[in-house]
């Protein structure tokens, strides 16, 4: 075969190419155009997620200024544009589903808590990510606890089905709530549960779950069952 | 035929295939084929994503750095080693690699405009002119081991984290009527009445026998056993005993001196110094901060909760040694005018406002020959001294071995003999008190063949050497020596029963209707009233008030119960209890505890969240 003279060389390189030539050209406009889509495609993401960001930064600067005082009110019609603008574009982002979340907590500390409520709505609307979604369900049923509507503050935390990270959240805002209904045993079942889920090193935490379930102790008089803790000195 | 093509078109394909690689280099740097290789080994997996030795070996060091600028140089080597560092620090990174994912997993990114922004406002990276400079910045980077390419990624991540934190954390709210529930379970007092049956009181009545403390004594031999004992000889040879016996003449010391006076000339004023940098617009913060270092709070955990200089938050504020030339005038003006240890009031430069501590000055000193010979005598005294050390070593190592006693080979050398007297496998006074010295002295080769031991490092520049003189089995100690511990034992056991006896037997009569002043005047107590008394109420011992905290709330007739204190045992009437009140607090305080509550409450929530988040993350370890 080595004998071919030059000419036909090149015509059997001409047939190749003929013959595959097109598949060639495909496949290297195919993986140049996928690469080029691929990076356009990160590349807008990537801007997407820094707009987020220095919407969301700004959000924070606009909040921050403001610690330890109450907000003034151009400071909070700033907040709320910033928050509906970050809602608006970046709904499917944490920034967006932070600043809801900031927001709600911001309209608590102004006793405002229809619109705390509606935000943790709109966040739990996002379906965000399960973590998410059960810390937003806890907040959302203790504002609407914080309306007096204990029944349905009740109804949606029992909608919570938090995982094991979350019980103890759950367990203590479920105590809080059955107490103010009256329901002194739930309320003690409720805040052991919370206890007995609770990390260790909470301490401050665990003082404060030991100091509601104290004070609940059943009143019966003369109860000579009453928890004598033996501390000894020695 | 394919042969052919091959053959044959070799200068086209070759020239396809260039032109790919090209395509390849061009779009994704050449970088890209070779960054695998200079990575170290990986230590876990998160996600997918590793965390390396290296990341590992940064993250101990600035663990250790953090605990020794609070607690210290006093804290244990042991305690900052890098065998008791290592757990937290993987942990930590693990952590940080699950929160930094999770972030970008939902969209979250910083620009590099916004780094840039921060690296050129940064005062660290300042030069003289308070403007940024690229030479300081490289020098800072290389001095903490960043290449730029690391240092921007770990700040990129410093931010990620704590946009994720301040969503998440920080939006945590307390709201009115928790507060009011809070104030009032908080601030709740009570009424009652008390009265305490000490041990004193029933001491008189316990009487123990010599029969007793023999009985406790048959009865509990083991806890008799003295532990075997050994007592060594030991040479103890040094750099620093060395250096006691050695004379320089003032001649040498006068040169040496000039020396360095003139290696000194050109050096400059250094401190070194941690910031709290605030951005501009946070004067309430700087406020916060002024008052909570008059309170006495630690100016390094201040820093990594209030500053925002990400570069320095971690190390507490930390920017190392600064130079007159290396940040902006005022910066270094603010810094040189303070004291070590002092605090500065607030300082404006182009990056914001800062409060610098200082935390260590030197090189400013005028030094006199009078002020610098001790130092000096020591440097001579100490190079000539090493040398000894070094030959000493070996003779001593060789004379010992084999050696019939320390003693001759301690008079050879010209050095000093002694004994430990007997200690235990536990150690004992002196040098065996160094777990080294202990093991040896108890090894198979001291202590059952009698030989000298090799010679023992116990540091750099210290060695020991043991040889067994004396040695005790493991026996009983006689009745004689420990009956006084065992009656002092059995009696306070005694007391202590006798006195919940009574207790107990004086709370039942309570409850069975009588009253306290009744059983108080019968027994001779003394019976206090308390009203009003918050938690924690000042003179109530604390086991008696967390006790009557926890008692059921009367209803008509009081609450009697008992309980044990310290050295007592207390009954108790509970007659009252009002719950405390949110409006009755002042305006500071209800401030103050609605930040506190809603902080802390945000902070658990976000420590479930990130629990949460790791439970949904496959780590390798």
């Amino acid at each position: 075969m080595s004998d071919l003279t030059e000419e036909e060389q090149l015509e059997a390189l001409k047939r190749w190419w003929k013959e595959n030539g097109k598949w060639v050209v495909t496949a290297v406009v195919v993986a140049v155009g996928g690469y080029f889509g691929w990076t356009t495609y990160q590349d807008q993401q990537l801007a997407k997620a820094t707009s987020g960001s220095a919407l969301y930064s700004e959000l924070l600067d606009t909040l921050r200024v403001q610690s330890g005082e109450a907000i003034s009110d151009e400071a909070r019609a700033e907040v709320a544009e910033l928050v509906s603008q970050l809602k608006e574009n970046h709904a499917d982002s944490a920034y967006g589903i932070n600043a809801a979340l900031i927001h709600a907590g911001q309209a608590v500390k102004d006793g405002d808590l229809e619109t705390a409520e509606s935000e943790l709505r709109w966040v739990l609307d996002q379906q965000p990510s399960e973590e998410t979604r059960q810390l937003a369900q806890v907040r959302l049923a203790r504002v609407i606890a914080a309306q007096g509507e204990l029944d349905d503050a009740l109804a949606a935390l029992e909608a919570g089905n938090p995982s094991k990270a979350m019980q103890a959240e759950y367990a203590e805002v479920r105590g809080d709530i059955l107490s103010q209904q009256g329901n002194t045993d739930g309320a003690i079942e409720a805040y052991q549960s919370a206890l007995e889920s609770l990390d260790m090193q909470q301490q401050n935490r665990q003082r404060l779950l030991q100091m509601k379930l104290d004070n609940l102790q059943p009143a019966t008089a003369n109860d000579s069952e009453a928890p004598g803790p033996e501390e000894n000195a020695s | 035929m394919l042969q052919t093509i091959r053959d044959n078109s070799k200068g086209v394909i070759a020239g396809i295939l260039v032109g790919f690689l090209v395509i390849i280099f061009a779009l994704s740097g050449a970088e890209a084929l070779f960054s695998g290789s200079t990575q170290s080994s990986e230590v876990a997996t998160v996600g997918g994503e590793a965390i390396t030795e290296t990341q590992v070996a940064r993250e101990i060091y600035r663990q250790r750095q953090q605990i020794l600028s609070q607690y210290g140089d006093s804290v244990p080597s042991e305690f900052v080693s890098d065998e008791r560092l290592r757990e937290p620090a993987i942990n930590n990174l693990v952590q940080r690699q699950i929160l930094i994912q999770h972030a970008r997993d939902r969209g979250m990114a910083v620009s590099e405009q916004t780094l840039d922004q921060m690296i050129l406002t940064n005062p660290q990276f300042a030069g003289e002119d308070g403007k940024f400079d690229s030479n300081r910045y490289q020098q800072v980077l290389r001095s903490s081991g960043f290449t730029p390419a690391q240092y921007k990624q770990v700040l990129r991540q410093e931010l990620l984290l704590n946009q994720m934190a301040m969503g998440v954390g920080n939006s945590g709210f307390v709201t009115a009527d928790e507060l009011e529930r809070f104030a009032a379970l908080n601030y709740q007092t009570r009424d009652f009445s008390y009265m305490t049956l000490t041990q004193a009181q029933v001491a008189d009545e316990v009487e123990i026998t010599d029969a007793d403390i023999q009985a406790y004594y048959n009865e509990n031999q083991q806890q008799f056993r003295q532990p075997e004992q050994v007592a060594v000889d030991y040479i103890d040879l040094s750099v620093e005993a060395l250096m006691d016996r050695i004379e320089i003449d003032e001649a040498t010391l006068r040169d040496q001196f000039e020396e360095n006076q003139a290696a000194q000339q050109s050096r400059q004023v250094e401190v070194r110094v941690a910031h709290i940098l605030f951005e501009k617009g946070s004067e309430e913060r700087v406020n916060e901060v002024q008052e909570a270092l008059a309170s006495g709070e630690d100016f390094a955990e201040l820093a990594s909760e209030y500053s925002d200089d990400l570069g320095s938050k971690g190390q507490g504020g930390e920017l190392g040694f600064i130079t007159a030339d290396g940040f902006p005038e005022p910066f270094v003006a603010a810094a040189e005018s303070l004291e070590e240890g002092e605090v500065s009031q607030p300082v404006t430069t182009d990056a914001g406002t800062h409060l610098i501590k200082v935390l260590e000055k030197r090189g400013n000193e005028e030094v006199t020959f009078e002020d610098a010979r001790d130092q000096i005598a020591r440097q001579l005294k100490r190079v000539q001294a090493e040398n000894e050390f070094v030959t000493l070593m070996e003779r001593l190592s060789e004379l010992s071995y084999n050696a019939e006693s320390l003693a001759p080979v301690a008079e050879e050398l010209g050095l000093d003999v002694e004994n430990t007297g007997l200690f235990g496998r536990s150690g004992g006074p002196g040098i065996a008190s160094q777990p080294a010295v202990t093991e040896a002295a108890f090894s198979e080769e001291v202590l059952e063949r009698g030989n000298s031991s090799d010679l023992i490092e116990l540091a750099s520049d210290r060695v020991v050497v043991l040889k067994k003189t004396d040695h005790k089995e493991s026996f009983i100690k006689p009745l004689a020596e420990v009956s006084e511990q065992i009656g002092n034992q059995l009696r306070q056991e005694r007391i202590r029963s006798l006195l919940a006896e009574r207790g107990e037997a004086l709370r039942e009569a309570l409850e069975q209707g009588q009253s306290l002043e009744a059983l108080a005047a019968e027994n001779g107590l003394e019976v206090k009233t308390v009203e009003d008394a918050e938690r924690n109420e000042a003179g109530i011992p604390r086991a008696l008030s967390s006790h009557v905290f926890s008692l059921p709330k009367p209803q008509g007739d009081a609450v009697v119960s008992g309980v044990s204190t310290g050295n007592g045992y207390a009954l108790v009437s509970l007659t009252d209890v009002t719950p405390g009140s949110w409006s009755a607090l002042s305006d500071d305080q209800q401030q103050s505890l609605r930040s506190n509550l809603a902080r802390m409450q945000g902070e658990q929530e976000y420590a479930a969240y990130r629990t949460q988040l790791r439970a949904q993350v496959d780590v390798e370890q």
